[in-house]
């Protein structure tokens, strides 16, 4: 067995005070972490904020997008140590394929380019200055000023290899030292991507501790709260709603939860012509991180009266599916996760046997993909890992009807409509909390600047100081 | 190639002459192949959804030689479609699966007559849990035949005390939740009198029944020779309980030596059950190491999750079971239980997690419900 990969990131000095580490193995890669304890998270809390008195909160903002633009740059080479590290390590530890590591990767890493992040600080505060200095408020009312958190806990979640990576960039343009908790399901990604960055930047690296330890840990997680003045946590609603329950008061919160994601085709956008291209986006969305993500769709509604009618969608995003099994294979599945989908698979068999209105498209003699064509529109979650319904609509006027069991889930909408229907399309999703309206295909690929589950993802975390003429 | 002639009495007579035989008279492979490739017929020619299934699959009983090749029907699909080889609405006795996840969505086994079903359990109920000593006081913590009559776990319980319990065995689950002071009267009397005594029911029932000893700080030395059987799901809604801790907490509250403690596996969609091979094993001087025991009229394969295809001994998957005695539904069912395969039978490790929680042990929690808070 080689060397065990250290699935964690300290600062240097720290690194010696740590005596305890903990082997976890997956097939052939073991990755060592340390013995998290409160003590610990004292001492890592004391040197980051050091760390970013020091030294992040008097960068200019523009510095910092440098260096992460740089550290960017070295993931989207195919041929750097990270990334080549990364493609090893990540479909041991996650189960996803290589190839959709491979993949994946560049795919949510490059928003975080120069434009994506210079974009993401115009959109959210007009001027990315005023995180250096005291600029002029608007027109002739004063200057302003604002200042991110000392310091911010990242809940991380295990399920996108990419989202912590996010989370942190989030915190360092905020000018917050950054403490990471990671699991144990994926720890690997958010610490390489920090000793990425200490390759540019050592001392902006300084401001970032990665350390895994068992979620909901009270004396560990007390610790880490009190220092901060903001944690933000993805997770299931109960353990969001845990965390929450734990705060100290006067902290920021920024919770993401459990969300689901969908297409919808309105007729006029679904010709003869461009069937199988949309089915081929479609199935991208589907088959992308294997429907772990919130932004991954569940089913997709496709409007009665177009050329290629809601049953032929089905058909051709099962071909689809099927050609992606050989460029983008699906990951390794749990026994459960396998036999939910066996389950559900001979549940809809027999439906069809009885003669109800359900065609079921499946990958022979494995799990691999599934699309279940079902005539009753209700909206019903998949059982993930490439399993997708197509259920048709009698008008997109059902919409609301529809959605409102889940509306409080409701994230990404990916829609397909012509002009003259886009803008109420939308305008009706947005009345039912969707947060994100995109093309199919793109559903995983949301900017930096994008408002994720409907909140600004930099200026939520800044305090603001207004100077009076 | 032989002619289809087989008939549902003439298939019924030859299996109730190997259900006669006993438990521990092996069938060898060619005479099981035999007979279920005629049960497969029979089933093909008169279950119309299962021929349309076997049809998709690409099998027919041109097609099978072998019973491992016989088409497994998921337990999903019992929820789908009547499975059944003549007019459903005929059926003797419906038994239906709790399915309380997808509420009003109830697996139904129609049965044709009861007589196979009956036939079965007893030999097997005999060998595995009373071999020594019939008849025995009987307490049972499940619903009775009565209050539930769709429940085929009640079925069973009825059939044994009827024939193997003394009188005065009774039930101790009903309408009103568990009768806590009925039952521990029932243990205190078998204790003083030093008769041994059966306890009979769903781990979910043990569990509240522990609790309540628990905190009432009551343990219990029932005579030697006492047993417990129970079944079900160890996981739940209310409180998860790992198998080993539970038998620990039946031995010390009980008095039962773990090697008279017999877990029951079964499912509505399936006319056999399987027992823990350890009291038999105990019994007879053999090593008693704990598995489930597969009678001569069934046959267990272990399957891969993703592929469906037959795994090697050890490998853990997911069960699928042949069962000669549901002749009038279908005998391959696939379930969604994982397990593994050992010599002399397999062990079983319970349902998949996320997939829904079967069997009687969820609807009985919820009997239990508005007693135990």
């Amino acid at each position: 067995m080689p060397e065990p990969l250290d699935a964690f990131f300290l600062p240097p000095s720290l690194l010696g005070k740590v005596k305890d580490f903990s082997l976890t193995e997956f097939d052939s890669l073991a990755i060592r972490t340390p013995a998290v304890t409160p003590a610990l998270v004292d001492r890592v809390a004391d040197h980051l904020l050091h760390a970013r008195d020091d030294y992040l909160a008097e960068k200019p903002v523009l510095e910092i997008v440098n260096a992460i633009d740089r550290a960017i740059g070295m993931w989207l080479d195919a041929a750097s140590p990270y990334r080549q590290l990364a493609s090893q390590a990540l479909p041991l530890i996650t189960r996803y394929s290589p190839e959709m590591i491979r993949t994946a990767l560049p795919e949510v890493l490059s928003p975080f380019r120069k434009e994506g992040l210079l974009e993401l600080l115009r959109l959210e505060l007009g001027d990315p200055l005023y995180l250096d200095c005291f600029r002029p408020r608007g027109t002739g009312s004063g200057m302003a000023r604002a200042y991110g958190p000392a310091m911010i806990t990242h809940v991380f979640s295990g399920n996108i290899p990419g989202l912590p990576v996010a989370s942190l960039i989030y915190g360092l343009l905020a000018k917050a030292a950054n403490l990471g908790k990671s699991t144990l399901r994926e720890p690997l990604m958010p610490a390489l991507f920090a000793r990425s960055l200490q390759e540019i930047d050592p001392r902006l690296a300084d401001c970032i501790a990665v350390l895994p330890w068992k979620g909901g840990d009270v004396e560990i997680e007390r610790e880490a709260f009190s220092r901060s003045q903001a944690v933000i946590a993805y997770g299931s609603q109960d353990s969001l709603r845990e965390i929450w329950r734990r705060l100290p008061p006067g902290i920021r919160f920024l919770g993401y939860g459990t969300r689901l994601s969908f297409g919808v085709i309105a007729r006029e956008a679904l010709s003869l012509e461009n069937g199988a291209e949309l089915a081929a986006r479609a199935a991208r969305d589907v088959a992308l991180f294997d429907q772990q993500g919130c932004l991954s769709p569940h089913l997709f509604y496709v409007e009665n009266g177009g050329d290629t009618v809601p049953r032929a969608f089905a058909e051709l995003l099962s071909l689809e599916l099927g050609k992606l099994e050989q460029k983008l294979p699906r990951g390794r599945l749990s026994a459960e996760e396998a036999i939910a989908i066996q389950g559900l698979r001979g549940s809809y068999q027999f439906q069809e046997l009885a003669g109800k209105d359900v065609s079921l498209y499946q990958s022979r003699g494995n799990t691999a993909w599934t699309v279940i064509y079902e005539e009753s529109s209700d909206f019903v979650p998949s059982c993930l890992n490439r399993v997708v319904r197509v259920k048709p609509l009698v008008d997109l006027s059902q919409l609301p009807l529809l959605l409102k069991p889940v509306q409080e889930y409701l994230q990404t909408v990916a829609v397909e409509a012509g002009p003259h229907r886009l803008l109420s399309v939308a305008e009706t999703l947005g009345r039912l909390d969707v947060s994100r309206i995109c093309r199919i295909g793109e559903m995983q690929h949301p900017p930096a600047s994008w408002h994720h589950d409907g909140l600004p993802n930099i200026s939520h975390l800044l305090r603001w100081v207004d100077m009076e003429p | 190639m032989r002619a289809a002639i087989s008939d549902y009495h003439e298939l019924k007579g030859r299996i109730l002459a190997l259900i006669g035989r006993g438990v521990h008279e092996p069938l060898d492979e060619e005479a099981f192949n035999a007979l279920s490739m005629d049960v497969f017929r029979y089933q093909f020619e008169s279950n119309d959804p299962y021929r349309r299934y076997c049809l998709k699959m690409g099998h027919d009983p041109e097609s099978v030689k072998h019973w491992r090749d016989i088409p497994a029907v998921p337990t999903a699909a019992f929820k789908e479609v009547p499975l059944a080889c003549f007019p459903p609405e005929q059926a003797e006795r419906v038994f239906t699966t709790s399915g309380t996840t997808t509420p009003g969505k109830h697996g139904r086994h129609y049965m044709r007559s009861l007589e196979l079903y009956n036939a079965s359990l007893r030999p097997n109920f005999l060998a595995h849990v009373l071999p020594d000593a019939t008849p025995m006081y009987m307490a049972i913590l499940a619903p009775s035949a009565e209050a539930l009559p769709t429940s085929s776990l009640s079925h069973m319980l009825e059939e044994v005390r009827k024939d193997y319990g003394k009188p005065g065995s009774a039930y101790y689950l009903g309408a009103g939740g568990l009768d806590y002071q009925g039952l521990e009267r029932a243990l205190n009397i078998a204790q003083s009198a030093g008769d041994p005594i059966c306890l009979l029911g769903t781990a979910f029932a043990f569990v509240h029944f522990l609790d309540y000893c628990t905190d009432h700080a009551k343990t219990f030395r029932l005579p030697t020779g006492s047993r417990i059987m129970d079944t079900g799901g160890y996981k739940g809604r209310s409180r998860e309980v790992a198998k080993e801790e539970l038998y620990h907490a039946y031995e010390a509250t009980f008095g039962v030596p773990q090697d008279h403690i017999v877990n029951e596996y079964g499912m509505t969609e399936m006319g056999t059950q399987f027992y823990d091979s350890i009291l038999a094993d105990t019994l007879r001087g053999l090593s008693a190491a704990r598995h489930k025991v597969v009678p001569p009229w069934a046959r267990t394969l272990v399957v891969d999750p993703d592929t469906l295809e037959p795994l090697p001994p050890g490998k853990i998957g997911v069960l699928r079971h042949l069962d000669l005695s549901n002749l009038s539904s279908v005998m391959a069912i696939q379930t969604e239980d994982l397990g593994y395969e050992v010599a002399g039978g397999f062990e079983v490790l319970g349902r998949a997690k996320g997939a829904e929680p079967r069997g009687c042990s969820i609807a009985v929690d919820e009997f239990l419900a508005a007693q135990v808070r």
